[in-house]
């Protein structure tokens, strides 16, 4: 009985799950964050303003939205409105960790960037990643990120590009 | 009218040292893209745009335009020896190539593959020198209104042959045109859409824009892919076949000019493909092969064939040159390579379109030259070394990904030395992954985000002409009367008969074993 309403139960999100993740499903999700790109434009005073000419500020963002709005109205209601895309339908919480972790590590060490300096930032990342990846051996990836380190240096030299060296260049240069 | 002093001042340029060895370097660096598979032609001209700002114009024009036909030509290696093409522009290459390669007949398949690339690419360059001022002369006589509808038009079909949903094509459109409204207004240069935030003032550039959806959003494909199939790493590593060394048996003239026709059938649709908005070179290749395949049954392609090969490569590499017409004619870019190399010429404070065989015709005939001799280095490049770079189709994703990431972080920050530029790629990178996920084709956002500006501005121009009056200002001759209801039956046409479906469909003849390949994609 139990194990009946646990089967139902699973079915229903599996169902819901199933709703959000074909083209109608995220279609509506695209729409409210769409809608409210376009209400915020709306209530805002510059969308508003006359210019010279005679055309609004606003005019043409809001052509966009309205452009996005029309297209993701067509998706909610064509024939494949309840089709699930075989990518989307890979898509596991892992997946989106993933993506998301992926980018916030970017993120840290490009900050890492003005802390330990350039290339001991890049060095860290490749060598760091390709092991967290399962690549051996350790010091193939360890020159790896350190030639990358050093070919980019190299880059940024030619090209004058202001690189940020860090502490750790200051502590080693006295 | 050819004026021979801007021609040979065109020459002199482009025989500098400093060009060539630019050129020879994309050469050298596209066709390794394209022979490692999970990279392509279009994130390496994306890492690549930010670095060009410190060359000369002809030095830029021959890195990008080297990385891009290196790039299409270096898939077959790795789609001969291993079966995996190396870009989706080869994926058609693997039914006959790889089958040659197992008879031990690689070297052939090889060569043919390389021979075939750069005949149809140097025919349909030529075609492209002829077409674009002819067409560009046209173009010339085209007012506000006229160039609106006819942005109207690309964005049209581009958003209706890319990808497999028209409406989705258009909704990356639309997304496009609504990033390209970020910043200031085109006319009166009045910040507007900023959200509140001072640094988008300027607007979004093209180098975030392009690093994140392309090399970002690619290499987290990638990631995702290496975490969730861990088996595929503890696979035996694959090993470079033996077609590359001394032993193997060289392609005749003979078998090359036996492949006469396929290589005239791919270079006439591949030509043809590549001026068309949206498709590109995988479905120039997909058409070629199919109606060779079609038109001479008794050649049995598809079962390791030479022919099978050549008209893969010709109709893919044929795409390349005439990729440029839309853009130099009439300054719309019709693929995604197309804008990358328009947003080079931007960066060099060029404006691509009909008015640069005016002003700037020492350009123009220098990119008519590189296109030349960028074959030349291919046939070089991969005559010699094609065994050194299928070694690097057999580098491991887990060393590959992060360079890429960490490459792309770098080109951002050089690109203006700003941060914000980086965290836009960031962004950028998660959109670009959405899109995957969800189908959406990223060619249409980039170049309605190019051409959002120019329509804005012929629009508003139109408007100011015919005073305020709207129905004047939009159909202000016959032409721009002509061009506004071709787009009407286009979007009508288009949208009922999901035409890219069907051209996927008539494209997509496997060979009878439906060995390898990967989904064609179009616009790309």
């Amino acid at each position: 009985m139990s194990a009946s309403r646990k089967g139902g139960a699973m079915s229903r999100r599996r169902g819901m799950s199933s709703v959000w993740r074909s083209n109608r499903g995220i279609a509506m999700m695209l729409l409210v964050l769409v809608l409210a790109i376009g209400l915020s434009i709306w209530q805002s005073d510059w969308a508003h303003r006359v210019l010279r000419d005679g055309f609004r500020l606003g005019g043409f963002p809001m052509i966009g939205v309205g452009l996005m709005v029309l297209c993701i109205g067509v998706l909610m209601f064509d024939r494949r409105a309840r089709l699930i895309e075989p990518e989307v339908a890979s898509v596991t919480l892992l997946s989106v960790v993933v993506v998301l972790g992926g980018l916030v590590l970017l993120l840290v060490i490009f900050q890492l960037y003005w802390l330990l300096g350039f290339a001991p930032s890049v060095t860290l990342f490749v060598a760091g990643m390709a092991l967290a990846l399962g690549f051996r051996p350790v010091w193939i990836a360890l020159a790896t990120g350190a030639g990358t380190a050093l070919a980019l240096s190299l880059i940024a030299y030619l090209l004058g590009v202001p690189l940020p060296h860090g502490p750790l260049l200051a502590l080693v240069n006295g | 009218m050819v004026d021979m002093a801007h021609v040979i001042e065109a020459f002199h340029l482009v025989f500098a040292f400093e060009t060539m060895a630019w050129i020879l370097l994309g050469v050298v660096v596209g066709v390794g893209v394209g022979a490692m598979p999970g990279l392509s032609p279009a994130p390496a001209i994306a890492l690549l745009l930010p670095l060009t700002f410190t060359l000369s114009l002809p030095a830029a024009l021959g890195l990008l335009i080297g990385v891009y036909k290196g790039g299409v030509y270096g898939g077959a290696i790795s789609a001969i020896s291993f079966a995996t093409p190396g870009t989706a522009d080869a994926a058609t290459t693997v039914f006959d190539g790889h089958k040659l390669m197992q008879r031990g007949q690689g070297k052939k398949a090889l060569h043919i593959s390389l021979y075939s690339s750069v005949t149809a690419d140097v025919t349909s360059d030529i075609i492209t020198i002829i077409l674009a001022p002819t067409l560009a002369l046209i173009a010339l006589s085209f007012g506000p209104s006229e160039r609106l509808w006819l942005i109207v038009l690309a964005v049209t079909l581009l958003g209706a042959l890319s990808g497999d949903h028209f409406a989705k094509g258009m909704l990356a459109a639309a997304i496009g045109l609504f990033l390209a409204t970020i910043g200031s207004d085109p006319v009166t240069m009045v910040p507007r859409n900023t959200f509140g935030q001072w640094w988008l003032m300027d607007g979004i550039h093209l180098v975030p824009l392009i690093i994140g959806l392309f090399a970002v959003a690619t290499m987290l494909e990638k990631l995702v892919e290496l975490i969730r199939d861990r088996a595929a790493r503890s696979g035996a590593p694959q090993i470079v076949p033996p077609a590359f060394g001394k032993s193997g048996e060289p392609l005749t003239f003979r078998e090359y000019l036996s492949c006469w026709k396929e290589m005239l059938i791919g270079t006439g649709i591949g030509s043809f493909v590549g001026i068309l908005p949206g498709l590109g070179a995988t479905v120039g290749a997909f058409l070629s092969y199919g109606v060779a395949k079609q038109m001479s049954p008794e050649k049995n392609i598809g079962s390791g064939r030479l022919e099978g090969v050549a008209a893969s490569e010709a109709g893919n590499n044929a795409t390349c040159g005439p990729t440029l017409i839309p853009l130099l004619a009439f300054g719309i870019p019709g693929s995604t390579i197309a804008a990358l190399l328009g947003g080079a010429l931007a960066i060099q404070g060029v404006q691509a379109g009909p008015r640069m065989f005016e002003l700037y015709p020492v350009a123009i005939y220098a990119l008519f030259i590189i296109l030349l001799v960028s074959n030349v280095f291919n046939l070089f490049i991969g005559r010699f070394f094609a065994g050194i770079y299928a070694r690097l189709a057999v580098v491991p994703p887990p060393l590959l990904v992060p360079v890429v990431l960490i490459m792309a972080l770098f080109g951002a920050y050089a690109y203006q030395n700003n941060h914000y530029d980086v965290y836009l790629v960031l962004g950028f990178g998660l959109l670009g992954y959405f899109m995957k996920v969800f189908n959406l084709p990223v060619a249409p956002l980039i170049i309605t985000f190019i051409l959002a500006p120019l329509a804005e501005e012929s629009l508003r121009r139109a408007l100011m002409i015919n005073r305020g009056d709207w129905m004047a200002a939009l159909f202000t001759s016959n032409l721009a009367i002509a061009l506004a209801v071709f787009c009407v039956v286009v979007t009508i046409v288009l949208a009922r008969l999901q035409v890219n479906q069907r051209v996927k469909t008539l494209a997509s003849v496997r060979s009878d074993d439906g060995e390898g390949g990967e989904r064609p994609g179009p616009g790309h």
